[in-house]
């Protein structure tokens, strides 16, 4: 049996400081979406669309954390735009659903 | 690559995995696949694929490169246990109050605490072979 390996697709929003998310954000994945908002930094805003996140985990709500707190030091906003039942149910499950910034 | 299937009626599930998060979609898929077989309702498989993933990520970042062994059973007339067993050199168990983060916004430790909401019942037990098995059973809705 080949095991498919989880798939995410990062791409870019409308502006450069904005990710659009479309797939799972796991354990096998999360360390690629940190690579990007690393790569964004913590100047200003950045922006994920999670409107196309299918499945995500605690590694991958890990990763959005650590970057919500990156920025909020440094003045800044993790805004999270669009709907993904899986991932508000986490939020829910994790008491983080009023913590992270929605737009 | 699944090393070992010995699932062929769909139940009871028991697998043995490779070590490395490359397959954690593969098993994600192959309980989701047991369940169906089980007549499992949506709700139940949306939350056993949490508790799974929580399950196999927590055992593959203790051992990497290490096979782990995944079990499912119907546990009771509406719950399903979820076993999972890997061996790791140090096999501690962390006391229930480290279960989840001291800070509700500190980036890790929540695999745990999210089995634990999502499960009845929690049992994490030790080998003197440096076995560690974490069984959670969950509430199951079957159509």
């Amino acid at each position: 049996m080949t095991i498919q390996p989880s798939q995410l697709d990062i791409a870019r929003g409308e502006s450069d400081r904005t990710l659009v998310l479309t797939g799972v954000v796991d354990s096998h994945t999360a360390a690629r979406l940190s690579d990007r908002l690393d790569r964004l930094g913590e100047r200003a805003d950045v922006a994920i669309d999670i409107s196309g996140v299918e499945f995500i985990d605690s590694s991958g709500l890990r990763t959005v954390i650590a970057a919500h707190v990156a920025l909020a030091e440094a003045g800044h906003r993790l805004v999270l735009t669009g709907s993904s039942e899986p991932f508000d149910r986490l939020l829910e499950i994790t008491g983080l659903d009023d913590q992270l910034h929605r737009g | 690559m699944t090393m070992r299937d010995a699932s062929a009626d769909g139940d009871p599930f028991d697998r043995r995995y490779e070590g490395t998060t490359a397959v954690v979609n593969g098993v994600r898929l192959d309980i989701d696949t047991w369940l169906i077989t089980q007549s499992a309702d949506d709700d139940t498989r949306t939350r056993a694929a949490l508790v799974v993933s929580e399950l196999v990520s927590n055992a593959v970042q203790a051992s990497p490169g290490r096979p782990f062994d995944l079990s499912a059973r119907r546990a009771r007339q509406r719950a399903i246990t979820l076993t999972v067993t890997n061996r790791a050199d140090d096999a501690r168990v962390p006391p229930r109050d480290e279960w989840g983060p001291d800070d509700l916004l500190a980036p890790a430790g929540r695999g745990l605490a999210i089995i634990d909401t999502l499960c009845d019942e929690v049992a994490i037990t030790t080998s003197a072979e440096g076995e560690i098995t974490v069984e959670a059973t969950l509430a199951a809705g079957f159509t």
